[in-house]
């Protein structure tokens, strides 16, 4: 069993406006995106247990043309906010790191 | 100005992604070599927060800005093509684009320029704003916190982020260079397409692509010059510098970037539908884009407002002694719990009067750590009760005992003198409080234009 990390080229989360965070999951080649994609461990339930969200609030892009799957889900705390703790959004993508990927 | 005869293909050029960040000589002078229709540049970014907004200062230095204008303003006269800013000194309010207004007034003197200036402001007033509301003309986005006519008063400050129409009618009006408040990024190089007639998806899409000068490159070796050849059915994509190129995977990775659908694009009275859009190699640096879809929609206006929260002071510390660590939860409370006691006590402020946080950073379970960080963070409603509670809370965590230990204790480490320090303009904070639209009939209708001979 390897780690989500393991696969993709680059693992980002940043702002889509101040309410709105994405993350974006690139892979280096269109084999191995059409691998991770088909072990379903990109499943809208299992990356929004594993960032913590709702899943009916998680919504998931695929870009083949780009080797990248996209996911937005509304912030939980406004960009700047008191409670922020991540202003641009850019740590929101850590639980996705490790995630199990079975190919 | 040129003649706005129909076009069926138009050239437009981005300077940058970013006004003020000094772009690649090479890269604008090869763009410039394309005899482009216009030079547009975004200055503006929410992504930093709602700061920038509420106290009206901008993000990127003057220098920087001044030299950006400069090369820009210079090159748009010698070849009588307009210069178009949008969301001027990061937020687009009317202090930022007084800011920058100042800045080109300062370049045409120094370099004894002549030309019309066009001064777009998009700040609404809070009758503007009630006159919306109480019209039904006011509606909530995705996520949008709530906002009812009565928080109208706590309103510190409200922009509309205009499209493409008020560029034109500056245009129109003569103006070389148009200095605008909050804008769409894709509406500075939507604007001149759309004056000679080619208002479509491919100028719509080109302006997403463009807003971020050349970080669409497979690598952005030289930041600086985009451009794009908008037409009928297609638009064309090349980076300025000769050492820059983009292809269709780097063009549709960028769709990704800071955008939370990325096949659906809504701007004031149009959506952009790119989810079956075709992306073509045109030569080894320059890529083809066919099949957008555009439709006209409702005329919508986006709001972005912020309300004032107080005044912000911070302090910094590292704790390092393992007897601490292995009790760092009780530790924290007990920092915040004294800390709330001894502000009540002396200072007569009670939770209602003040915000208190303790952030941590490291892990006090990991035997390996050496230092945890902790960061205080308060908001007080002056800057005298600001700088009075940060005091308070730093020096209590400076003397929190542990059961551990007895006698006086000292338990914080912190890296300079005086321990607290305040956030740009005297810790002035703000918080987003608006994420909706307004309808309007005149796309001009929450703008004010003036024009200046210089």
């Amino acid at each position: 069993m390897k780690k989500l990390y393991e696969y993709a080229q680059l693992i980002r989360s940043k702002n889509a406006g101040p309410f709105m965070l994405t993350i974006d999951i690139i892979f280096p080649d269109e084999e191995t995106y059409g691998a991770v994609l088909a072990s379903g461990a990109l499943e809208i339930e299992k990356v929004a247990a594993a960032l913590g969200e709702d899943p009916e609030k998680l919504k998931r892009y695929d870009l083949p043309l780009a080797r990248a799957v996209k996911f937005s889900v509304p912030r939980r705390v406004p960009c700047g906010d008191f409670r922020d703790e991540d202003l641009y959004g850019c740590q929101h993508h850590r639980a996705l790191v490790n995630l199990e990927v079975n190919i | 100005m040129k003649q706005k005869t129909k076009k069926d293909e138009v050239c437009i050029m981005a300077a940058a992604g970013m006004l003020g960040g000094s772009f690649d000589l090479t890269a604008f002078e090869t763009a410039l070599g394309y005899d482009p229709e216009v030079i547009g540049c975004d200055s503006g970014t929410c992504d930093s927060g709602p700061f920038f907004l509420g106290a009206g200062v901008p993000r990127m230095s003057r220098k920087g800005v001044k030299r950006d204008l400069e090369i820009m303003i210079q090159a748009g006269l010698e070849r009588n093509i307009p210069v178009l800013v949008g969301s001027a000194g990061t937020a687009g309010a009317d202090p930022n684009v007084d800011w920058m207004v100042d800045i080109v007034e300062e370049i045409a003197r120094e370099k004894g320029l002549h030309f019309k200036l066009g001064v777009i402001k998009t700040e609404i007033t809070k009758q503007q704003l009630r006159a919306y509301m109480e019209a039904g003309r006011f509606h909530p986005l995705t996520g949008a916190p709530e906002f009812k006519q009565e928080d109208i008063e706590s309103l510190s400050r409200c922009v509309s982020v205009m499209g493409a129409e008020p560029f034109v009618e500056a245009m129109e009006q003569g103006a070389q260079v148009v200095i605008a408040g909050r804008a769409t990024d894709t509406s500075i190089y939507a604007a001149v397409p759309m004056m000679y007639g080619l208002d479509n998806g491919f100028s719509w899409h080109a302006g997403k692509i463009l807003e971020c000068g050349s970080l669409p490159s497979v690598i952005d070796k030289h930041h600086g010059a985009m451009v794009a050849w908008v037409r009928k059915d297609s638009v064309s994509i090349e980076p300025g510098h000769p050492e820059n190129a983009v292809s269709p995977n780097s063009i549709v990775s960028h769709t990704l970037y800071e955008n939370d659908d990325p096949f659906v694009l809504t701007e004031p009275g149009h959506r952009i539908y790119t989810k079956d859009s075709c992306y073509e190699a045109e030569t080894d640096r320059r890529v083809r884009i066919t099949n957008t879809r555009m439709e006209t929609i409702p005329y919508t206006i986006k709001l972005e407002g912020v309300r004032f929260e107080g005044y912000r002071r911070v302090a910094m510390a590292g704790v390092s002694d393992p007897l601490i660590l292995k009790q760092f939860d009780s530790f924290v409370r007990n920092v915040e719990a004294y800390s709330r006691k001894r502000i009540e006590l002396g200072m007569k402020l009670t939770g209602e009067d003040y915000k208190l946080r303790v952030v941590r950073y490291g892990n006090p379970d990991d035997p390996n750590t050496e230092r945890v960080g902790l960061l205080f963070d308060i908001i007080a409603k002056t800057p005298e009760d600001a700088d009075a509670i940060i005091a308070n809370v730093w020096h209590t965590a400076l003397h929190v005992p542990i059961p551990d230990y007895i006698g006086a204790q000292s338990q914080t480490a912190f890296p300079f003198s005086p321990p607290s320090l305040q956030t740009l303009s005297n810790g002035e904070t703000y918080s987003y409080c608006l994420n909706h639209v307004v309808e309007v009939d005149d796309p001009l209708e929450t703008v004010r234009i003036c024009y200046k001979n210089l």
